[in-house]
This record gives structure tokens, sequence and C-alpha cells, in this order.
């Protein structure tokens, strides 16, 4: 166990200072009109292509990646099994919409958590790219009616919920 | 007794809650900095400039260094001079040995923190196995002094105290030697700042060595000894000296390093010296080395070895990059003081990218950074292709951004590789010159440069797609749940979301300070203030603070308290609009518009239904119920209005009286701020006649109250519209309330969504 411990520790801290972001940022707001709650989720380019170039073994370029290709299909899911939002403990559909690649090295996923049951009380559970580094964070911003509360998640501590009175 | 209980308990609870809250206690956000910044001193002066006694030390090298390509060692014979020029005896003395960060069970390795899906793919697991099997750290084999006998000495993780047998006194010198070797990592699969990458199918090395040598700590009158232990994160500081190195690599080597090559006569081929003769005079890149004759040498792979030798004087470390793939360009590049050299080396896999780029890139940051600072003071500036990281040393730096194997590459990798340069070669600067404290403060280094990288970004291409420097592009991090933000004044090892902390949010600031609270030419008269006080010296975040302060005359410590020592966010809301005109008293005027707004005052729904289904009244039926009461005009000026009208006049000024002749029209703001971080108003009003004025106010409206504040403005001309911020100037995170009347901010889903049509993916 001990040295599980220190195999552990090692692997990460070779890795850190390729570059310094580690940050996902999902801007979620909840449209009443359609029942359900429309994501925006940044992340960092490079470190999405590190996933995909593990998963594929070859290196991949986000910019390349149709949506309907085998690699946009498993981006689709990874998001799926990776950003959940639970209502009314049921975990809700996830309903893909797009996805951006920028020149600053973001990546922008657009999707919708719909058939939301109740939209003032939401459980989010994250593990993105808590596979390329510890130091992940994966902040969440929900606005519902015109507030906003948000809440930052981490490998350690990969769940949160927002209520609204 | 029970009550006596519930007593004791609420007392508690009083005596917890004052003490965190402080009541009591002056929150003033423009409460100056005097409790947080060090007490100025004779060595730090309250304006921010090195004070009468300042004084740092020197370390001086002559140093022999053998490459070994067939094993991927390097040794090396190290003679340190060390000067001591502080007033303090030292009976003892402190180096940093980096590399033993790669000595298995390091502190820096067991203190990152993990957890197991980083291990739930294969490439993670080999990865892992081959960082424990690398026997990494430095090997030292003869300390000795001057005279060759041994020195006592202790390591200490990765620093190392010799214990000196008599204490140094100011102005005593101290020779001593140091013999080591260690095992060159593969960045490719352990990673670091400094290794190698190997290129199997031609079995062809190419080496970064940084961080390679036994190196001096600082000695100051800030820290003492600054020995705090390399956990990988806070990078260095070293005290400046000169550098005398040769370095032994295999004969078909070509080695890029800090400092002049002072034996090119006998490296480099005649055509290479007529070259590199010619580079000296050209404003584009020459080749020194042809991609033809480095195809060759990855070829032909020579036996033998060869020395090359290099000085360097006034710096404060030194790195060199190895590799017989080297292909090698350089240009000249003209300053006001001195001619200096940018030169690239890469293999032949950086290009297209490199030979058109990477020289040219370079020879730009050196000109935007000398503007703002001053003219770059060393010979070469050199970039050198390393896949995948950019990382800094005194006039060498080792930068990614590597097209694909065909030659093609993404916009992004072009641009990748060109902030890297740009962020890369702009470290001479900041903190290879202005030499600040790395291993304490990330962002003096990071932030500062972040921001002159966004200045030559866009004086390198119009519209250059930076990541950094303006304000809105902070945002995301800025706002929201600060759980897991930490103010820029946290120790580089404790930072949060290193990226955003350190290099974006104080280059936003920075650029803040420039654009909107100092304006660009005071801004640029302090900045470079800094710069030339610190050049060459070691500067604190006080330093950089007071002198800001200083040179501007804009009392900027709310600035820094706010931005810098919390994790406040601006969100300044525009709450209300209330419109208001003079009563000018003249019945003609006042009746008049009385007669207007009632006109145009909505009506109750039963009088506008009335107005049809009540053909008749019985009024209007029989006349003579009529009298004065409902037959007067109410708009209509009597012999009373008249005057009473004339009495006011009479008893105001002539001045007075012309004020209210001009109609002007007042509008009472009211603005809350939702953020806390107090920031300036920028205020564009928009008339109905579709003209605009804009109106900017200082941070210090808050002074008072930080939370609600309030204040009239007057136009003759009637608002239509107004915004706050309207050139997302101040990051405010929350646009939708900076509109009156309010004004739909569309967000990215909204407009990704009309991209793409709406309802195509129900």
């Amino acid at each position: 166990m001990k040295n599980l411990i220190l195999i552990l520790s090692v692997l990460l801290s070779v890795n850190s200072f390729a570059h310094k972001f580690y940050i996902s940022i999902a801007d979620m707001e909840y449209k009443a009109s359609k029942k359900s709650i429309d994501v925006t989720l940044k992340v960092t380019a490079h470190d999405f292509e590190l996933i995909l170039n593990r998963k594929f073994n070859t290196e991949i370029h986000l910019e390349e990646v149709a949506d309907t290709s085998e690699v946009g299909m498993y981006c689709q899911a990874y998001l799926r099994n990776n950003f959940r939002v639970m209502s009314n403990d049921q975990k809700l559909e996830q309903k893909y919409i797009g996805k951006e690649v920028t020149n600053r090295e973001d990546l922008y996923f657009y999707f919708s958590f719909v058939n939301v049951g109740n939209p003032a009380h939401i459980k989010v559970v994250s593990n993105l790219l808590s596979s390329v580094s510890d130091l992940q964070q994966n902040i969440v911003h929900y606005k519902y009616k015109n507030q906003t509360k948000s809440v930052t998640l981490l490998p350690s501590d990969n769940k949160a919920e927002i209520k609204f009175e | 007794m029970r009550n006596f209980k519930s007593l004791l308990i609420l007392t508690c609870v009083l005596i917890a809650s004052s003490s965190i809250a402080q009541e009591n206690y002056n929150h003033n956000k423009f409460k100056q900095l005097k409790e947080e910044l060090a007490t100025p001193n004779v060595y730090r002066t309250a304006a921010g400039a090195p004070g009468p006694q300042y004084y740092q030390q020197k370390a001086d090298y002559v140093m022999n260094l053998t490459l070994d390509d067939a094993k991927q060692t390097i040794t090396g014979e190290e003679t340190i001079t060390y000067t001591n020029n502080s007033p303090d005896k030292l009976e003892y003395l402190w180096l940093q040995l980096d590399q033993n960060i790669r000595k298995p069970g390091s502190a820096g390795q067991l203190t990152r923190t993990s957890n197991i899906e980083s291990l739930s793919n294969p490439y993670s697991l080999e990865r892992m196995f081959k960082v424990l099997e690398f026997e990494g750290g430095f090997n030292l084999t003869k300390v000795t002094d001057g005279s060759g006998r041994p020195v006592d000495y202790m390591v200490v993780g990765t620093m190392m105290r010799i214990n000196l047998k008599t204490p140094l006194s100011n102005g005593d010198k101290f020779t001593f030697n140091v013999n080591w070797w260690y095992n060159i990592n593969d960045r490719m699969e352990i990673g670091g700042r400094s290794g190698f990458e190997y290129f199997e199918e031609e079995d062809n090395y190419l080496y970064t060595i940084a961080q390679f040598f036994p190196r001096m700590c600082v000695y100051n009158d800030v820290e003492g000894w600054q020995n705090k232990q390399f956990l990988g994160n806070g990078e260095f500081t070293l005290p400046f000296g000169d550098y005398d190195v040769e370095i032994t690599v295999p004969a078909d080597h070509i080695v890029a390093a800090t400092g002049q090559l002072t034996n090119a006569s006998k490296i480099l081929t005649t055509d290479q010296k007529s070259r590199w003769e010619k580079a000296k005079k050209s404003d584009e890149p020459v080749f020194i080395v042809t991609p033809d004759e480095a195809a060759k040498a990855e070829k032909e792979k020579a036996t033998g070895t060869r020395t090359w030798h290099f000085e360097a004087e006034n710096v404060r470390d030194f790195a060199f990059a190895s590799s017989r793939k080297f292909i090698w360009d350089a240009q000249a590049v003209e300053q006001e003081t001195k001619t200096v050299m940018a030169m690239s080396y890469y293999p032949k896999e950086g290009n297209p990218l490199w030979e058109k780029y990477s020289t040219r890139v370079t020879a730009q940051t050196l000109k935007t950074y000398s503007k703002h600072t001053f003219d770059y003071p060393y010979p070469v500036a050199i970039s050198v292709h390393a896949n995948y990281i950019g990382m800094e040393y005194p006039m060498i730096c080792f930068n990614g951004g590597r097209p694909n194997a065909d030659g093609t590459y993404s916009e992004r990798t072009k641009y990748g590789m060109h902030s890297v340069i740009i962020h890369e070669v702009g470290h001479n600067y900041f903190p290879m010159i202005i030499n600040s404290d790395e291993r304490q403060w990330t962002w003096m280094d990071e932030g500062l440069n972040t921001f002159l990288q966004y200045l030559t970004e866009q004086e390198w291409q119009r519209n250059y797609p930076s990541r950094r420097g303006p304000a809105h592009l902070i945002v995301d991090y800025m706002k929201g749940d600060k759980d897991n933000i930490s103010p820029i004044m946290t120790n580089s090892e404790s930072l949060m979301q290193f990226g955003n902390n350190a290099y974006g949010k104080p280059a936003t600031a920075l650029n803040i300070l420039r654009e909107t609270i100092i304006g660009r030419e005071n801004f640029d008269y302090a900045f470079k203030t800094y710069a030339m006080r610190w050049m060459f010296k070691h500067p604190t975040p006080a330093d950089f603070f007071r002198t800001m302060e200083d040179a501007s005359g804009v009392d900027l410590d709310w600035f820094w308290r706010g931005w810098f020592f919390t994790n406040d966010h601006c969100d300044i809301a525009l709450e209300s609009v209330q419109w208001f005109q003079l009563n000018t008293h003249d019945p003609e005027v006042e009746k008049d518009w009385q007669k207007k707004s009632d006109d145009a005052a909505n009506k109750n729904i039963s009088g506008i239904r009335n107005k049809v289904d009540i053909k008749r009244t019985k009024n209007e039926d029989l006349p003579l119920l009529d009298d004065k009461y409902n037959t007067a005009d109410p708009y209509a000026v009597s012999e009373e209005d008249k005057e009473a009208y004339e009495d006011f006049i009479a008893s105001i000024s002539d001045d007075q009286k012309s004020l209210l002749g001009q109609g002007y029209n007042f509008y009472q703001i009211d603005f809350e701020n939702k953020g806390g971080l107090v920031m300036p108003l920028i205020l564009r009003f928009t008339f109905t006649d579709n003209t605009d004025e804009v109106v900017r106010i200082p941070a210090e409206i808050w002074k008072r109250n930080d939370e609600q504040v309030s204040k009239v403005f007057f136009f003759k001309k009637e608002v239509d519209k107004v915004e706050l911020d309207p050139f997302l100037e101040t990051a405010d995170c929350e646009l939708e309330d900076n509109f009156w009347p309010r004004k739909k901010v569309p967000t990215r889903f909204d407009i990704f969504e009309e991209k793409k049509g709406k309802g195509n993916y129900h």
C-alpha cells in the first residue's frame, strides 16, 4: 500500500508543467420554455486531445474530428459518462448539440439536459479530465431565474448539490 | 443551571463570530497597504526603488561539462567563486540541487496529491513505471575548497549547505569546487523542464539541458537565504554572476547556450563563418547551419568529440541545448544602444513553422519588450525547438509547437508556437534580468511577462488571438464560487489554477491599469521606471506596487488590495435610473409640461371604456349644470400663477435664472456592487437623437460605501439608454445588469444554437 501511494504521486509529479491550466467551466442555464438545462462547457483543447490520444493511440486534432466519426461519438459518450446532472434523484438525459475549437486553445462543448423535473434543486457530478491531472478543477455556474450559483468540483470531491429557494 | 449553560453557549458563539468578522476593524477597500507590505528601509525605499544600502551577492562559475550521447549522462567540474556583498557574516552557504527532485522519494514527488483515475489507462501506467525506474538526481563526486581540501557539506533534499570553516564577512570571497554527474531524463517518457527527446527512427538525441549544476541560492535582506525546497512549481531565483563554460559534445553536435560562443573560429566551417558575418548585418534570418548540413550530420553520425566555449556576463543562470539535428538561423536586431542577435535552433521536425517564424518572432519580442523596459542587454536571444514544453533561461529558451509529420499544421499549433516563443523569450526580462523570486511569487515574472506577451502579440499581428490580457477573457475564472481560487499573493506552491492565477489574472490586472485606471502613457512611464530600477536586481512585490504608484501618482492601494490580495470579482449593477427635470416655476412652461405628461400617462381601463360606452353624460345634455370648476382649463395660466412666478423670479439671482432656462435633464443612477471588487464606473449615455457621451468615474466613488452608490448626471439632451462598462474594460462578470433599459446578453450557447439553426437537434 505504501508503495502504491508513492507510485501514484510520482506519476503526477512529472506531468505538471507541460502546461498550467487544468480547469473546465460549465455555464448552465435553465430554460423554462424547453424544460431543459443548456450547457456550454469550456475545457482546454490540449488536455482533451490527450485523453483522445491515449484512447485511440494516435495523435488527434480536434479540428479534424467530425461529430459523426468514431472519435466524435467517443467524445459524446465521454461527456455523458463524466458530466452528469440529477434532478429528483433521476439522472437527466444529456442531448449533445455540438463543439467548437478556438485558436485560444479553448474547446467548447454544447449540450442540454432535457425533461428537468425540479430545476430549482439539482445535483452535478463531474469527473471531467480527472484522468489527466489531479489538479483539475471543474467549475459549474448554474443560472436559474436570473440567479447564478457556482460550485467547484475536484477529482477528490466530484459532486455537489445546487439548490435555489 | 440550564439557563446558565445556554448563556455560556451564546457567549461562545458571539466571541467566535466577532473574532472572525472583526466588526470594529477598518475594512474600507481604500485602506492603505501598510499592514500587508514590509516597512520601507535602507535597502528598499517607500517609493519602491532600491535603497541607499541595497546590496546583492555575486556568484561566478567556471565549468567543464561533458555530454555523453551514448549513455545520456552529463558530467561537470565546477568552480564557484562567491562574493559576500551583504553586511552580514555568513557561517554557511546554500546551493540548490534542482535535479534532486527526480531522485526517487523526493519531497516534490511525495507531496503531490493524486487520484486513482489517473492510472486508469495504459499510457499512464507505463509512464509511472518509467518514472519509478529512472535513477535521477545529482551524484556529487567531489566537493573541495580552492586549494583542493575537502569541504564539509550537507545535502538537504534539493538543497546543499556548505559549512564554512571561517565565516565570510562583508567583501570576502570564497572559491570552491563541486564535481558531479547525473542521468538525463527522457522528456517524452517522464517529462521535465529539461531532458532529451529521442528520435527513434534515426537513433538521434536532442538535449535541452538546464537546472543542471549545483547553483548558489540568493541571500538578501528579504529572505536571508532563499533555500525553500524545490517542490516542482516555484521555479527559482539565483544571484547574478559571470560564467565561463566549456561543453564537450559529440563532434557533429551543434550547441546553443547562454552567452557568447568564444571559439567560433575553431567550431564553424568557413561557409558557416561567412554566413554568421552576413547574419550580423541582416534584419531577416540567415542560416548558419543549413537544413542540408543538418540532414547530413543526422545521417553520418561523426565519431569523436568537440568542445564549445561560452562566456556570459551578469546572468543568473546558464542552460544549453545540443544535437546533431540542429538547423541554426540568426538575424540582427537593432536597438538604440546596441545591436543583438535573435537566433533559433531546431530539428527538421519543426519545419515549416520554425524556419519561417521562430527567429522573426524572437526579434519582435525583443523590440516590444525593450520599448517597455530597457534595451536588451545580452548579446543573443535564442529560441530552441523542444517538443511540448516552454521553459526559459537567460538568453535561451526551449519551446514547443511542432507541425504534423506531413508538414501541415493547425491554426492553433501556429499561434500556440508564436505565443510560447514570445512568452519564453520575454522571460529574459522577467525574471532573468528583473530578478524576482519565483520560488516565492510566480506572478512577479509570469504575470508581468504575460502582460508584455499580450502587447507583443498585438504588435505582431492585428487581432492576434491572445489568450490573456483583455479584461473580458478573465471573467470565467474570476466569477462564481471562490472555494478553489487563491489570491494572486499566494506562494507559488500553494496556488490553485496556476495558469489563471499567476499568468492570466495579473496580466489582465496590468492591462486594466494601463487602459483604464492609469492610462497608457502614464502607465508606460511607471512600468518602465520599475524595469529600469530593478534591472539586474532582486525586486519584491512591494517594490513593484510602490513604484507603480509612486511614479504614476495614482493611489493604487485599493487596486492591489482587490486584485492581488483578495478573490473578489467585479460585478457592478446599474440598479435603477430616475429622470428629473428642473421646475422652472414658469407657469407657461410648467402647465404645458403638465399637460404633455398627463396626455402621455397611461389611462385607467374604466376611463378608456367609458369614453366609448357612455355616449352622453347628464352634464353634457344639460349645460346649466356647469360652473367654473368643471369648465376651467386646468392647464390655462391664470393671473395668480403669473404673479407667483414674478415673485419667484425677483427672489433669485441672474445666474440661477439662466440655469433655469437651459432645460437640463437630470438622471439619478443607483449602482450596486455585487462582486466586491471596487472598480471605476464607465458609462455610455445614448441620447434620443442617437448621439452618445461616455463618462468615466474613478473607483474612488466607492470610498465611503463599497456596496451601493448613487450619482446624478445631467444633460441637455434626453437619455434613451445607459450602458455600464461599454468597452469591456473592468472584467465585469455579469453583463445583463449593465444596461438600462435591461438588455438580454446572448450567451455562448445561444450564439452556437443560432449558428446551427434552431431545433435541428431535437
